[in-house]
């Protein structure tokens, strides 16, 4: 079958199922109508480069798959790269300045050494996400890059946190909003544009969890990561932690920057129906990112024994996770999963399971996490116009020979 | 922005040109086949030049091959590509030709994912 993910789509049959999967199913009865076996995920892949999965080379946008991701702290080259514009190649660390305007009483432009000396350096494992990771499932389709589950990563960051930068500068009453600018280009090489300008409510950027970044895993940033300076918003969508970042303006209004407006970051603000769109006044911009968990072994459609080790991590934007659950048999029954402390808050939190599946077949492992205030992981899609939030529950297909 | 339009305009009129000059002259040996890679990964049908000639001017092909759109939604985006990045309108008759080439093999259904 050319594609067997859309047959399924188009309502195959169960009886169907174990002849397309090439194993029996164990719990084949407990499988809904309608469904997908995550043994097709694999077909919604683009090629591969160096571990990365390259979505797009200009701009260069590249996510990592979901075993490869397997590490406590993400290594710096399975780290996703999402960039809007011509990135900044060869930046001269020692000349590079921050500008900090707008509604502070006292602006200022600091050097990367100006802030190493004048703020507490702190070193952070830090979740960022892109809003649209897990687009590439939405159906019907919505636009924008196709990530599907890799474009999220928890590294160790180290710079100083933006409140106290801030409050250096002292906040004037009015403010209300942070605009980010930063060295890259916008693709059409006009320098009047900005690839990206997007901001956060001053409460967030006073909250003393944003970091001002100048290392990534001990070591300085890399040019895909925005050497040398960006920031992390950790738990707020990835395009809040802006590259290669100059300029932060304190506004008395929401930032109305590039990618800031219109559908950009945003969804609507009651349920819809999949394929069903809403007016642009119908839309609020994306804060906290919710409460989601990655399976990173064993890797999806993998054959083995009968002895299974499951990992994975799991986060909630600004919240812990509370508990992790897993299933072998399509939901049927649940399990609660070792679920180890996060590093430090903003950190995604790792959690294993072993089970024994003693008849060989066809299993999925799903996992679900539920965060400290309560929220737990949809099985389906909360579908939306621009393809964002995707945390419905990873499955994992398993061949037990 | 314009300029890389524009350069991408006379490739486009490379492209088409040389079938007529092929015509006009039926003596010369028929030009080189134009091979799938020139397209990078867009699927290879009626349309395709135009198409990745014009999209190619400010971005990769990869991020067309990746949509699955119903043609008022690309021609909709075509609006957004001028309202919001500068873009020059895409000039008749190339924008019809472009909008049933991505209609017929980048809709919804997505046959032609890149894999």
């Amino acid at each position: 079958m050319a594609n067997p993910r859309r047959a399924f789509l188009k309502g195959a049959g169960v009886a169907f199922t174990a002849a397309a999967v090439g194993a029996n199913i164990p719990f084949i009865r407990n499988i809904p109508k309608g469904f997908v076996p995550a043994a097709f995920a694999e077909d919604m892949s683009v090629p591969e480069k160096e571990g990365l999965r390259i979505l797009s080379e200009r701009p260069f946008c590249a996510e990592t798959e979901a075993h490869l991701l397997d590490d406590s702290v993400t290594p710096t080259s399975r780290h996703f790269v999402r960039n809007n514009g011509t990135p900044v190649q060869n930046a001269d660390v020692g000349a590079w300045t921050l500008e900090i305007d707008g509604l502070v009483e006292r602006p200022a432009r600091f050097s990367i050494a100006d802030l190493r000396s004048q703020f507490e350096v702190v070193s952070k494992a830090l979740v960022i996400e892109c809003a649209g990771n897990g687009r590439a499932f939405f159906d019907p389709p919505t636009l924008g890059n196709q990530w599907t589950r890799g474009a999220v990563a928890c590294s160790l960051w180290t710079g100083v946190r933006l409140a106290d930068v801030l409050q250096h500068c002292g906040i004037q009453p009015e403010a209300l909003y942070t605009a980010h600018f930063g060295a890259d280009r916008h693709l059409s090489g006009d320098p009047a544009k900005e690839p990206i300008s997007r901001g956060v409510p001053i409460s967030k950027a006073l909250d003393g969890s944003v970091l001002i970044a100048f290392e990534q895993n001990q070591a300085p940033l890399h040019p895909t990561q925005g050497a040398p300076l960006r920031l992390v918003v950790p738990g707020w969508p990835g395009s809040c932690s802006h590259k290669w970042l100059t300029r932060i303006w304190v506004r008395d209004q929401v930032h109305d920057g590039a990618k800031m407006t219109g559908e950009s970051y945003r969804v609507p603000t009651y349920p819809v129906e999949p394929g069903e769109k809403v007016g642009r006044d119908d839309l609020r911009i994306i804060e906290r990112m919710p409460v989601k968990s990655l399976i990173t072994h064993p890797q999806n459609g993998v054959v083995g024994g009968s002895h299974v080790e499951v990992r994975g991590h799991a986060w909630s934007g600004e919240r812990s996770i509370d508990q992790v659950d897993l299933s072998y048999d399509f939901g049927a029954t649940w399990q609660a999963a070792t679920l180890d402390p996060p590093m430090n808050p903003g950190a995604w939190q790792d959690f294993r399971i072993e089970f024994q599946l003693t008849t060989p077949g066809y299993y999925e492992v799903w996992a679900r996490a539920t965060d400290s205030a309560d929220e737990m992981q949809p099985h389906a899609i909360n579908w939306n116009q621009k393809g964002y939030l995707n945390n419905a529950m990873h499955r994992v297909a398993l061949r037990v020979a | 922005m314009k300029r890389d339009c524009r350069s991408h305009l006379l490739l486009l009129a490379a492209l088409v040109c040389i079938p007529i000059a092929c015509a006009q002259e039926p003596k010369d040996p028929p030009p080189e086949p134009i091979a799938p890679a020139s397209f990078g990964v867009l699927h290879h049908a009626e349309g395709v030049a135009e198409t990745f000639a014009f999209c190619t001017g400010c971005h990769s092909e990869h991020i067309v091959a990746q949509q699955g759109l119903e043609r008022e939604d690309w021609d909709d985006l075509f609006t957004y590509m001028e309202d919001e990045h500068g873009m020059a309108a895409i000039p008749e008759p190339f924008k019809t030709k472009i909008l049933d080439y991505l209609s017929a093999h980048y809709g919804p259904e997505r046959p032609h994912f890149p894999k």
